[in-house]
């Protein structure tokens, strides 16, 4: 039995992975996100200048007014495409460590909830009630004094509040789907709770939780960008895509560039991971396991 | 009828005539629109938070864009920043050089029909003593000269009641002060003489001003409309017996964002924008445009000036030649010429605006903190830190710093890490928490960048900023000693500058802070916004509202837009 | 039912107690008083005479009975920053306008948001189903402050066809003071970003349950497409989707700061952001206070409209397995 199992899970992630490269939006997803991780990376490499290098005669320079600054100058004239670059770094890693905080603590929170139901789900459902009522902005200025600024900063503050919609989501799902008839039958069979959950009604309970963390990344960008303002999160000269587009209210009417460039790699971020995620659903659906 | 007829015929005569005077009487210009158009329309910040349109109730929660027009104060200044009478006639100061008397301009009338008289001063100052009050700006008045007004640190504490203040009215007419120690510049203080009316305190409590119903003003406009948060209309005071009775006949404030002041500027719903609400990019757009700039009225607003402040009192500041290899480190020139802009501000060397009284304007003391990369390297080096070696990372704090200004601040920082080779990372940290972290005792604010603009035209309040115990983690016994003295000092004009000279010279060589630029104040109106007192330039060729010039509302009117 | 509504508004109580607990002990540990102010600094009497004056010189428990036991009556206090008025007041006058926006809001945003998320759905992998996703990414990353801006700039200033702002101040109204020109930018630009996540859930769960067993069973059975929707994709799929849009009802009828600020709006929105910087601790109280009600009542009326659209979903059963 073990021994069949085995190659049906083997089977099945290859499947998987088949899957995920056959369908073209998935691939350009990946690519798109591997590009920006891969710019994240090599940031040192790649960005023409320094982030932080500052001339004052160059200030505020429009795309391609300077043969040396591709992408324009900042407003304290630092290179515009080099920040960009490094911008990918802390945006990245800030938008993705968030969001996998909100995946680990809000899938089983949400599962818990949903599908032990009685009064454990009835407890803790109450727990998210009463966290979605965090005052977050209050929190951010306390961690401020507290912990300083910095990047851990910036994902404690972000984290605390940022599983509640998943949570509910995966509740949401797995209420409904411990009724379906291929749970009754798991049951019966004697398959343990937690490995119905797991093996069985996770995988198809994942679209939602999907859209929520594409749909989270660049809201958590912007959350950082607001914390910025507050000292809390990054310090300048360091460079983050949320900030870039914060500052950029006062410049926008006639330096359209400090706008654009942040928003445009927000959003092809945040489509690649839409692309993608929709794709590793499509891919880890149960419903396309073929019979062995 | 011929009675008739002559009367309609005298009637058109005299109609545009008519049309063409003030409901105080006043004539208006030939090239004014007529006097039903006579409306300035102001935008008010939705954004802050404002509670009183007098400045006894609360000073930093005013309705900003109309504050302060329900009374005169008891002086105005002139284009010299000298105190000049207003609804004060004339004022002398004892022998003892700490009673001052003020001599009320007779005439004047409440717009309820009673006369304006000392006490209602004196129920005032009452007022912003009382520790119930708590007044947000009582700070200033334990702060002139040595010691403040008489028992008013005391009042304020609860410790005496409130008519033992040094403030009384020898007659209807006469209004005494006394202070604690001699404060010759008390005249100019009194900038900030305003009255409320004592019955309406009585009957109503300090806020009588934001109902039309309860409202009375003794200045020259009154509260006809007032809607919070949308619209507040004023109307020219009838009954005005002041020294500027207006030219307009009504005042709009209308709110809404600071972001979209310029443009509705641009659509033609105000008629001004002041400086302070001008975004870079909007500045971009007023220099490219002739008219715009045209009508871009630049003034000295209260001579702000930018600087970076230490904690002089731990490493590594506590080395005067790592203060001073900072204070080479940071290129003004090019950050003003290219960052703030020629428009908005000028390169600093000092704390004192040239302008300013006692400000150094000749440069001699340029030379102290002028940007010299490699004068600095040498500083750092002595203080043993080769090339920026071994030197601790720094973290500069802002407060809460628009975007504006948090770029010149980066700037500077930049500045400073690029020529020295140190690390320096800048955060812009919710208002309350810096000024937790700086007033902390020991202060927990290791650098930081600040702006300080003028309370009172005269060196001693610059100056005094710097004074130890204060806000400053510096401390010169030399530099208290000159300020306090030449800030007491009666008579002996001269040598009071020369004091004041001497103590700033100590203040930039000692780097109680890297100064970085004085700010430039101004205003963007519309071409009919008209008025010689800030359309005509000064003899320093400088147009434009002037700090502490509070006649321009008797000038102030609308041309006849073409 | 009703046992189940009785149970919930009595948990519903003490999730508003918890709440009070957290921010009260939260708002009073941030550093920073209500009265610094950033100029001149107030004197230590000053200071003092303040915070005996709004009890703040009690230890903190203390004050948070006090608080309770005034807002228990109803009392919520009187706002630091607005000191003429009380917080209920305040409130009142100000939600009044910021539910109309976010009500507006609410019905352009689902509308177009659902139809656009079936349409695309029913039109899987067509160019409409990717131009709606493209357009679902640009609605949520564009910033709001540059969307207004363009708004304003294209509408208001370039060309005069609507006003700058107000709500129901300026402009042409329809019935008094609703339905005015005044409200049409501000809910566009409002609307932008729900509207794209209203699509995307929607598609993604209609996709999802299209692509079911028991749907291709049903199709082959012979059942037409629209009574396939009907009468079994829909039903199924609007479990996540009315948790998802559920989320998004409360966040909206509280406001946003910026769209209240940048169109001239005297509404909520903004004290939710200015009362914590301001430290103005009875409206700090009260904000998170409503937000939690709405909250609880938002996920109470979620939970029930689980148990309408699939009957199969109990609460009150106990754990099984």
């Amino acid at each position: 039995m073990s021994a069949a199992a085995n190659t049906l899970s083997h089977g099945f992630a290859w499947q998987a992975t088949q899957r995920l490269l056959r369908n073209r939006l998935a691939v350009f997803g990946l690519m798109l996100v591997a590009l920006i991780s891969f710019v994240a990376m090599f940031a040192h490499w790649l960005a023409p200048h320094p982030y932080d290098y500052a001339r004052f005669d160059r200030v505020l320079l429009l795309p391609l007014q300077h043969p040396e600054h591709l992408l324009g100058t900042d407003e304290v004239g630092r290179d515009y495409l080099s920040r960009l670059i490094f911008g990918a770094r802390t945006s990245l890693l800030v938008s993705l460590l968030v969001q996998g905080v909100a995946v680990a603590i809000g899938v089983p929170l949400g599962a818990l909830a949903g599908y032990v139901g009685g009064r454990t789900g009835f407890v803790v459902s109450r727990l998210i009630d009463v966290m979605t009522a965090f005052p977050s902005l209050l929190f951010a200025i306390l961690l401020i004094s507290v912990l300083g600024g910095g990047l851990h900063s910036v994902v404690l503050a972000l984290s605390v509040t940022g599983w509640i919609l998943i949570a509910r989501l995966t509740r949401a799902q797995f209420l409904t789907l411990r009724e379906w008839d291929f749970v009754l039958c798991a049951r019966a069979l004697g398959v343990p709770a937690w490995r119905i959950a797991l093996r069985h009604v996770l995988p198809n309970a994942l679209t939602p939780i999907v859209i929520a963390v594409s749909f989270g990344i660049p809201a958590t960008i912007f959350a950082e960008a607001g914390l910025s303002f507050l000292g809390l999160g990054i310090n300048d000269p360091m460079a983050s895509w949320g900030k870039m587009v914060g500052v950029s209210n006062a410049y926008v009417r006639v330096y359209w560039h400090l706008a654009l460039f942040p928003t445009l790699a927000i959003a092809l971020t945040m489509l690649g991971c839409s692309l993608l995620g929709d794709g590793l659903r499509d891919a880890l659906d149960p419903r396309h396991v073929s019979s062995t | 009828m011929p009675n008739r007829q002559v009367a309609c015929l005298i009637l058109l005569v005299l109609a545009p005539a008519l049309a063409e005077t003030t409901v105080g009487g006043r004539h208006l210009s030939a090239d004014a629109a007529p006097y039903a158009r006579q409306v300035l329309r102001v935008p008010c910040d939705n954004t802050r938070n404002e509670v009183t349109f007098d400045h006894a109730v609360s000073v930093y929660q005013r309705y900003g864009c109309v504050q302060d027009l329900f009374s005169d104060t008891l002086v105005d200044l002139d284009s010299l920043y000298r105190p000049e009478p207003a609804a004060a006639e004339s004022w002398s100061v004892a022998d003892d050089g700490v009673t001052w008397t003020f001599r009320l301009r007779p005439g004047q009338m409440w717009s309820d029909g009673t006369p304006l008289t000392a006490h209602d001063y004196v129920a005032t100052f009452r007022l912003c003593a009382s520790p119930e009050h708590a007044w947000d700006f009582a700070w200033f008045y334990s702060f002139i000269g040595k010691g403040g007004l008489r028992n008013w640190d005391r009042i304020v504490a609860g410790e005496m009641p409130p008519d033992s203040l040094g403030v009384t009215a020898v007659d209807a007419l006469t209004l005494q002060l006394v202070t604690e120690g001699p404060f010759p510049a008390m005249p100019s203080a009194m900038k900030f003489g305003y009255t409320l009316q004592k019955r309406a305190l009585e009957e109503f409590g300090p806020y009588y001003n934001n109902d039309p119903a309860t409202s009375v003003s003794s200045g020259p406009f009154v509260l006809t409309e007032f809607d919070p948060g949308y619209r507040i209309v004023l109307s020219a005071n009838p009954d005005y017996t002041g020294y500027r009775p207006p030219l307009l006949q009504r005042i709009e404030g209308i709110y809404m964002s600071p972001a979209t002041y310029f443009l509705a500027f641009q659509r033609g719903e105000i008629d001004l924008v002041g400086h302070e609400q001008l975004t870079p990019a909007d500045f971009a757009t007023i220099e490219a445009e002739p008219t715009l700039q045209a009508n871009y009225l630049r003034h000295y607003g209260d001579f702000r000036t930018d600087y970076i402040l230490f904690d002089t009192f731990s490493p590594p500041f506590d080395k005067l030649a790592v203060r001073r290899a900072f204070a080479h480190a940071v290129d003004r020139e090019a950050i003003v010429a290219g960052i703030y802009g020629k428009m908005k501000a000028v390169a600093a060397h000092s704390m004192l605006m040239p302008g300013f009284p006692s400000a150094d304007t000749t440069g001699a003391l340029a030379d102290l903190q002028r940007f010299d990369c490699d004068r600095a390297r040498q500083y750092l080096a002595a203080a043993g830190y080769p090339d920026g070696d071994g030197f601790p990372a720094l973290e500069m704090w802002m407060r809460g710093e628009p975007p504006a200004t948090a770029a010149v601040y980066q700037a500077s920082a930049a500045s400073i890490a690029q020529c020295l080779g140190v690390r320096i990372q800048v955060s812009n940290k919710d208002g309350r928490v810096f000024m937790d972290a700086l007033n902390a005792r020991p202060t927990r604010l290791q650098m930081g960048a600040v702006s300080y603009g003028m309370d009172f035209l005269d060196a001693a309040n610059l100056l005094g900023v710097w004074m130890s115990g204060g806000r400053h983690s510096w401390s010169d016994s030399t530099f208290d000693h000159l300020v306090t003295s030449a800030g007491a000092m009666m008579g002996q004009p001269e040598v009071r500058d020369r004091m004041f000279r001497q103590a700033e010279r100590i203040l930039v060589d000692q780097v109680g802070g890297v100064f970085i630029a004085h700010r430039w104040a101004g205003d963007l109106m519309k071409p009919h916004l008209l008025g010689d007192s800030f359309r005509q330039p000064d003899a320093k060729g400088i147009a434009g509202r002037r700090w502490g010039d509070d006649s321009l509302w008797g000038d102030m009117y609308i041309g006849d837009r073409q | 039912m009703l046992l189940f509504l009785c149970r919930r508004l009595l948990s519903l109580a003490f999730v508003l107690l918890g709440v009070s607990i957290l921010v009260f002990w939260l708002m009073h540990s941030v550093p920073g008083g209500p009265f610094d102010t950033q100029q001149g600094q107030l004197t230590a009497a000053t200071r003092a005479n303040l915070e005996a004056k709004y009890g703040l010189d009690e230890p903190v428990w203390q004050q948070y009975l006090n608080y309770m036991s005034h807002a228990l009556r109803f009392d919520f206090g009187i706002p630091y920053q607005q000191p003429q008025t009380t917080v209920a007041a305040l409130i009142g006058r100000t939600w009044l306008v910021t539910l109309q926006v976010g009500l507006l809001t609410i019905v352009v945003a689902f509308s177009i948001g659902i139809c656009a998320g079936l349409y695309a759905a029913y039109h899987q992998n067509s160019w409409i189903d990717h131009l709606v996703t493209f357009c679902a990414t640009l609605g949520v990353t564009v910033p709001n402050f540059v969307i207004g801006m363009w708004l304003i700039l294209c509408f208001a200033v370039a060309r005069s066809w609507l006003p700058l702002g107000g709500w129901g101040t300026s402009g042409a109204c329809l019935f008094g003071r609703y339905f005015c020109t005044d409200w049409i930018l501000p809910v566009v630009a409002y609307a932008l970003a729900p509207m794209a996540i209203i699509a995307r859930y929607t598609r993604a769960s209609i996709v999802d349950v299209a692509g079911e067993d028991f749907i291709r069973t049903a199709r082959a059975k012979g059942l037409s497409e629209v009574a396939l929707m009907r009468r079994h994709v829909l039903p199924n799929a609007q479990i996540p989707m009315v948790t998802a849009l559920g989320t998004e009802i409360p966040n909206l009828i509280t406001g946003s700061i910026f769209i209240e600020t940048m169109f001239r709006i005297n509404g909520l929105g903004k004290y939710f952001v200015t009362s914590a910087l301001n430290r103005d601790y009875p409206m700090i109280m009260a904000t998170f206070l409503l937000i939690a009600l709405l909250w609880g009542v938002t996920y109470m009326l979620t939970d029930v409209a689980y148990t309408v659209l699939d009957p199969r979903i109990q609460f009150s059963r106990r754990s099984r397995g």
